[in-house]
């Protein structure tokens, strides 16, 4: 049997501008040229209508990413099957330990929640309310070279919204870019078009982290770059009002040349499940969003 | 159940399309060693049904893949349309190679054009090399696959 299987016309065939017979109706003589007029719309309205741009965008991540979440779901559903059940016993072993430590753990922390509540009553410092979060699963991470997303497997149906933070346990992996009725496209810090304002934790130096493509972000806008060192842990600012302060978002790799290079915590291979915090809006975000509202 | 001769070969027709769908939806999340596979590996069906039988894969359907592929992966929606549609102007000029003995010429003119959209997508350096040494690579084997399926359909047709 041949490798490949060759063809009965064998007989070369001359190259016709249009492969269409010209017995074919008007209307579809001239449907390449539907094409075209559509790409030319499109790349138009991305140049003047950025709102109608946006909306063509979204409609089509809407039906896309369905289709590619019914497709995603059941692999993912085996894979996480039997992941579990070879991890189900030696994690059971380990979580009773865990969970007895941590029982522990929390008879010994009520007594200083009790004083840390009193203290700060006493000296008028206002509580800081828990982030709720929604755990999400990672359907798929489509990747092309270019673009790093994760595409999650729950939407605006379940109560997300557009710029919200995703974590991990370890720290920051992104935010979500764009939102559908039951999925969710979330961008990775090492994107290219990832921006997320951070600061340092030993030099206190404030400055963007910009995705670059590759697995080490960079952090820009540093006012001295002189001060920050190797190995010093990054963490978020604040600024903006997306994210909260404080979330670990990665290390210090080097420093070559001024370009400082981030290594993150979150490893964006392995995860599974993700974190979708559920902030108040506050800052520019939120006063945007109340004026929307309003 | 009965089934119009007319309906079959549209049918079969529409195949090429969802075969190719299928492959990125397959595809999308798949890496080696940090270099994807994915726009290779679309553009394998994609050379190979423009090459062999361009009326199974009409402008419409590589518009609406080219659409189906940035929403998918998050890039400026018509790019992927607008290389696809100057693939389906270049690509029917390789036809007048189709010979007895043709693979290795389909092979390589396939190399030179899945470079050639590599680039315009963007990439460079080693994801670039990576990603391109992994789709000719699985040139072969795709094409055989296709060519199985393309005998095949030929006779609904």
């Amino acid at each position: 049997m041949p490798f490949f299987i060759r063809h009965k016309d064998l007989k070369p065939v001359k190259p016709t501008p249009n492969p269409y017979s010209s017995r074919l109706p008007w209307w579809r003589q001239h449907m390449g040229l539907w094409p075209l007029l559509c790409l030319l719309l499109l790349g138009g309205s991305f140049q003047f209508s950025p709102h109608f741009h946006a909306f063509a965008e979204q409609v089509f991540f809407e039906k896309v990413s369905w289709l590619e979440g019914v497709v995603a779901r059941p692999f993912h559903a085996v894979a996480s099957l039997f992941a579990e059940a070879t991890a189900f016993r030696q994690d059971m072993v380990s979580l009773r330990s865990e969970n007895e430590a941590l029982k522990w753990k929390t008879q010994a922390l009520s007594r200083l929640h009790a004083e840390n509540a009193a203290l700060r009553r006493a000296l008028h410092v206002p509580d800081i309310t828990p982030y709720r979060s929604i755990v999400v699963p990672v359907l798929a991470t489509p990747y092309d070279g270019l673009h790093h997303l994760f595409l999650v497997g729950k939407g605006s149906a379940q109560g997300l919204i557009k710029n919200q933070a995703v974590i991990v346990p370890e720290g920051v992996v992104g935010r979500l870019e764009k939102v559908g009725q039951e999925v969710a496209h979330v961008l990775l810090l090492n994107d290219r078009r990832s921006r997320l304002p951070v600061m340092t934790v030993s030099s206190e130096q404030k400055a963007i982290l910009a995705g670059e493509g590759d697995g080490f972000p960079v952090l820009v806008y540093v006012s001295n770059t002189r001060n920050v060192k190797r190995g010093e842990q990054v963490v978020t600012s604040g600024l903006g009002g997306m994210f909260p302060v404080g979330l670990p978002v990665g290390i210090v790799e080097d420093v070559v040349n001024g370009k400082i290079r981030v290594r993150p915590y979150a490893p964006f291979q392995k995860l599974d499940w993700v974190h979708v915090l559920q902030l108040p809006a506050t800052g520019e975000i939120g006063r945007a969003l109340e004026e929307c509202q309003g | 159940m009965k089934v119009s001769q007319g309906l079959l070969s549209f049918l079969v027709k529409c195949l090429p399309t969802v075969c190719i769908a299928f492959l990125i939806l397959c595809g999308c999340s798949m890496q080696m060693g940090g270099a994807p596979l994915l726009p290779v590996l679309y553009l394998i069906p994609v050379y190979y049904w423009l090459v062999f039988r361009p009326t199974w894969l009409p402008i419409v359907s590589l518009l609406g893949i080219g659409f189906f592929y940035d929403a998918l992966m998050g890039r400026e929606l018509g790019f992927s349309s607008a290389i696809l549609l100057f693939s389906a102007l270049g690509l029917p000029y390789v036809r007048v190679f189709i010979t007895r003995h043709v693979f290795y010429l389909m092979w390589g003119l396939f190399c030179v054009y899945s470079l050639v959209v590599l680039c315009l997508y963007g990439l460079s350096g080693g994801i670039l090399f990576r990603s391109w040494i992994y789709g000719i690579s699985l040139y072969p084997l795709i094409a055989w696959c296709l060519s199985h399926f393309h005998v095949r359909c030929d006779a609904y047709v």
